[in-house]
């Protein structure tokens, strides 16, 4: 369960969400123009979905495209952005 | 939200076609503030003033989660926040407005969505305009229209000059009853102050959250009133076996019977009956200073008892019609050292629509309270509503007392996206409370106040 008044997962998330921003960009090769990228906390209430997991977005025109990854903000690391980069590019060449 | 001292504020404005938009947006252009507002609008070319920065929006929508409303934002204008914040010129203000049938919730969403930009945009508030006259057409059967309503911080009833003081009045209090916290401004041509909409700061959590006393106005745990004269005596209630297997019912002292009064003690009723109750098995004593009591109705016949704290005029509510559990309020005389039981009758009745009888239908539940909670229990009732109850939520927010913590705490919330925080220390003399409201749909009071109670420390 979610501590919502200590703020656990809060101040860190910034500089957290700079860097994972980055790699996003790194790993998807996006271009610094016309291209944002979101990175969200969610608490997902799906069957079998962890408590909170990490969404994200990348938005370039004319599609937004949208990942999870089943774990906290905090808990995200390079590996993560190049699993799913990995596994975009693999469905989209085949 | 926690945003930085330097964010840009963000105002949202919704409303009906026609509702009044279009002239509240010249005239913020138009005035003479000095500001560097930039305007992101669908119905792009309506609205333009020299200077100005007007942005054509297309309401696109997404979802960060598979078809739930509580995560969907807008994508078109996170671009254009993204792009905004390149500009070599620092904006001051922000106003989006968006189209008649739009939800609001995509929107505010998208200002808490992603760290960076709650740090440099903070919404402000939303705004919502009201067509006083026409949206009797929409009220009942539009969903967009009730959304409008409920998420609004603020709400302008505009046109009021084509409509009677009576159906302003009806209209007031059907929008009080959806939405019982927002501000609502009674306005003609859409002529207002701006100080009244925008910079606000309604989502701010460090500003000091200011929720409305009325909250609570329209929405009734009891169903019946009856006003007494009681005397300094020993009284007897004698009930039957009811629709439940308990009948909650406080006392409230009055003045007089005066409207005002009445009204007072009906808003004191609502706290009351948010209150921690106590318990009372038959044959017992029932207290009569603002204490809610819940008799249990065991038996198919019981007594009760009470002997007022002091003589005079008494409110009684009750949870249920007196007529569903047969009750009889009978006071005991005593003659030539014989007690009699006379029925005393109420002077002044009054009925209460019951909230859990409107399904589906958007309206404001308010606790006020002063016990200490359980940090612990209110992060896991948060988490269940979070989890469970986040798409009939639209709007929550509130300030807690919590046991053993000298700060304040604060919450806000948008469907499923939360923000809270310790605040500040309690001031010396100042009243420890909670104040907590929920705005949404379907709402089920009973289930709110039951959980909450159990985050009360014993």
């Amino acid at each position: 369960m979610r501590n919502f008044f200590n703020n656990e997962f809060d101040p860190d998330n910034k500089e957290i969400t700079k860097k994972v921003k980055q790699w996003v960009k790194t790993y998807f090769a996006l271009p610094d123009e016309g291209c944002v990228v979101l990175v969200s906390e969610l608490q997902c209430a799906d069957e079998g979905c962890p408590d909170v997991e990490t969404v994200i977005s990348i938005l370039m025109k004319p599609e937004v495209k949208v990942f999870k990854i089943g774990k906290p903000l905090m808990y995200v690391r390079t590996y993560d952005i190049e699993t799913i980069s990995k596994n975009y590019f693999t469905q989209n060449i085949t | 939200m926690m945003e930085n001292k330097n964010s840009i504020p963000v105002t949202v404005l919704t409303g009906f076609l026609g509702s009044g938009k279009t002239t509240l947006l010249n005239k913020i252009l138009s005035e003479n503030h000095g500001k560097k507002i930039a305007v992101i609008e669908n119905e792009f070319g309506e609205v333009g003033v020299d200077n100005e920065l007007v942005i054509g929006a297309d309401e696109e929508i997404f979802e960060m989660n598979n078809g739930c409303i509580c995560c969907t934002v807008r994508g078109d204008l996170i671009r254009i926040l993204d792009q905004l914040l390149k500009r070599k010129d620092k904006l001051d203000y922000i106003i989006v407005e968006t189209t008649g049938m739009a939800n609001p919730a995509p929107v505010a969403q998208t200002f808490w969505v992603d760290d960076e930009i709650k740090d440099k945009y903070s919404l402000d508030a939303i705004v919502t305009i009201v067509d006083a006259k026409h949206v009797w057409l929409h009220i009942d059967e539009s969903a967009e229209c009730k959304e409008q309503i409920a998420f609004a911080d603020v709400i302008l009833l505009n046109k009021t000059d084509l409509v009677s003081a009576e159906e302003l009045v009806k209209l007031e209090k059907r929008i009080k009853s959806m939405n019982a916290n927002a501000k609502i401004h009674k306005t003609q041509n859409a002529d207002i102050d701006l100080e009244h909409i925008l910079n606000i700061q309604a989502f701010d959590l460090d500003a000091k959250i200011e929720l409305n006393p009325e909250f609570a106005v329209e929405e009734y745990p009891y169903e019946w009133m009856g006003i007494y004269d009681f005397a300094d005596a020993e009284y007897q209630i004698n009930m039957k076996e009811g629709p439940d297997p308990s009948f909650d019912l406080c006392f409230v002292k009055l003045a007089d019977t005066s409207e005002a009064v009445i009204t007072k003690a009906q808003k004191q009723a609502i706290k009351t009956f948010a209150m921690e109750s106590k318990t009372l098995k038959a044959e017992k004593f029932i207290n009569t200073n603002n204490t809610l009591n819940t008799l249990l109705i065991e038996n198919e016949s019981q007594t009760f008892y009470f002997r007022p704290h002091k003589a005079g005029i008494y409110a009684v509510f009750t949870q249920h019609g007196p007529e569903e559990f047969n009750l009889e309020l009978t006071v005991k005389n005593t003659k030539n050292g014989v007690p009699t039981f006379e029925n005393v009758e109420p002077t002044l009745t009054d009925e209460f629509a019951h909230n859990h009888e409107h399904d589906d239908i958007i309206s404001s539940v308010g606790i006020e309270d002063t016990h200490e909670l359980s940090i612990q229990k209110v992060n896991e009732w948060i988490s269940y509503l979070l989890r469970e109850k986040a798409i009939d939520i639209f709007r929550m927010k509130g300030i807690l007392n919590i046991a053993g913590n000298d700060d304040r705490f604060v919450f806000q919330g948008v469907h499923m996206l939360f923000d809270a925080k310790a605040d500040r220390k309690w001031k010396p003399g100042e009243t420890r409370k909670n104040q907590i409201i929920f705005i949404g749909k379907n709402l089920n009071r009973e289930e709110l106040l039951a959980k909450y109670k159990k985050c009360i420390v014993k």
